[in-house]
């Protein structure tokens, strides 16, 4: 099977663009099928409040994640930047409809952020959607935070994001849509 | 002259609003086993794209990727840090190799780009993703075969490509002979971008394309822009 892995990731400068592209091109590697969407947060620039050229060229560039992606998808990334919880409301409430349908069973996701506790947050409300969680690798440095600038260009945080997407695409594969569904869990007892 | 003529019209073709792709061989929507491609050019598309539209970041790998202009500038952006635009009179080569993920719009807000994308399949898997853009004068091609790309190249006039296969452009005019001479098993694939050819007693107009198998020399004469492609 060919794993197909959407990343979703929400930036106002470019620098958590970078970690989702990471997190793609190691889904590529791995050789995954990869849709990449942004989630619209204003594009304020965290330090001018002016809108970027980042965000312009991005919103040019990405479109929004739908419910076809999510369906579409065996494995989902999500990439939050710092502050942006707002911005991932809409797409957290569309994924709970889903999950209320049982639409996310057997899914797998993984978050790659910015080490600000937004990783943490979100993990928490992926839990709760019933998502298998791939949590990072041990080895995996955290990345700064959005507002960081170019410092997110630290290898090290861009190398974690593309294990992480290549780690998430090889489990795809690997399980190859054999993952354990809520339905059948609760038939076991 | 073992010529098959592939005419322009009888090309897959695809209209997505912002997009009108014209398709040598089978490719997206577009599948026809019989043109599945030619050798180891898997894709040979035409791309018309409207102001300010494109291709969003998008992932390829194992696979070399060339771009050539016809008219307009591309913007290119890439996993590799690359930030390129591309306008007529060069040519870009991608190696997508262990995977890089890219984007590709229209760089102009009021004109629509006009480009030739080409997929080659390369002769090993997982080289090092790699980005060559390179830019020659207009004289160049005229009456003369302009390499673009080769296997290895050590001219930086023109762009390596992991493939044992050679990219040429031409421009001919009314006079003009230009001969592209193939070592014995090569193959070669013509496509017409602008005018009319003649290629021995085939005739091939703006957007045919033609393989041609065991001919040791190809004469294009007319008045026209080729692309010549020297396959193994």
């Amino acid at each position: 099977m060919t794993p197909a892995i959407l990343v979703t990731f929400s930036s106002r400068t470019g620098a958590t663009e970078r970690l989702a592209l990471a997190a793609a091109v190691g889904a590529v590697q791995a050789r995954g099928n990869i849709r990449l969407r942004r989630l619209p947060d204003g594009g304020q620039d965290g330090r001018t409040g002016e809108i970027s050229e980042a965000a312009e060229r991005m919103t040019k560039e990405y479109v929004s994640p739908s419910g076809d992606d999510v369906l579409w998808a065996d494995g989902l990334v999500f990439c939050p930047s710092t502050g942006s919880g707002g911005a991932w409301t809409g797409y957290l409430d569309l994924l709970g409809r889903m999950s209320a349908g049982g639409k996310l069973d057997g899914k797998i996701a993984a978050v790659v952020a910015p080490a600000t506790g937004s990783e943490a947050v979100l993990s928490a409300s992926i839990l709760r959607l019933g998502f298998i969680v791939l949590p990072p690798s041990p080895a995996a440095p955290a990345a700064p935070a959005e507002d960081a600038g170019d410092a997110i260009d630290a290898i090290d945080a861009i190398d974690a994001a593309q294990v992480q997407g290549r780690r998430l695409a090889m489990l795809v594969r690997a399980l190859d849509g054999k993952t354990p569904t809520w339905g059948e869990a609760h038939r076991l007892r | 002259m073992t010529i098959l003529i592939r005419k322009s019209a009888e090309r897959g073709y695809a209209d997505r609003g912002w997009l009108q792709s014209w398709h040598s061989f089978s490719f997206g929507d577009y599948q026809d086993p019989r043109h599945m491609g030619f050798r180891v050019l898997r894709v040979l598309n035409e791309d018309v794209i409207a102001p300010g539209r494109g291709f969003g970041p998008h992932g390829h790998r194992d696979m070399e990727i060339l771009t050539y202009m016809l008219a307009g500038k591309l913007r290119h952006r890439d996993s590799m840090g690359e930030e390129r635009t591309l306008g007529e009179n060069e040519v870009q080569a991608m190696s997508a190799g262990t995977g890089v993920v890219h984007s590709e719009f229209n760089a102009s807000a009021a004109e629509p780009s006009h480009s030739v994308q080409i997929w080659i399949e390369p002769a090993s898997e997982d080289v090092a993703p790699a980005y060559r853009q390179i830019a020659f004068g207009s004289g160049e091609k005229r009456g003369r075969l302009r390499l673009l790309a080769a296997p290895h190249a050590n001219d930086p006039a023109a762009a390596t490509i992991h493939q044992d296969a050679r990219l040429y452009v031409t421009e001919v005019a009314p006079g003009d002979v230009v001969t592209a001479t193939l070592l014995p098993g090569r193959h070669a694939w013509v496509q017409v971008l602008r005018g009319e050819v003649l290629l021995g007693e085939g005739r091939l107009g703006r957007g045919d394309g033609a393989a041609i198998s065991g001919e040791p020399q190809i004469p294009i004469r007319g008045e026209g822009e080729v692309l010549l492609f020297d396959l193994p």
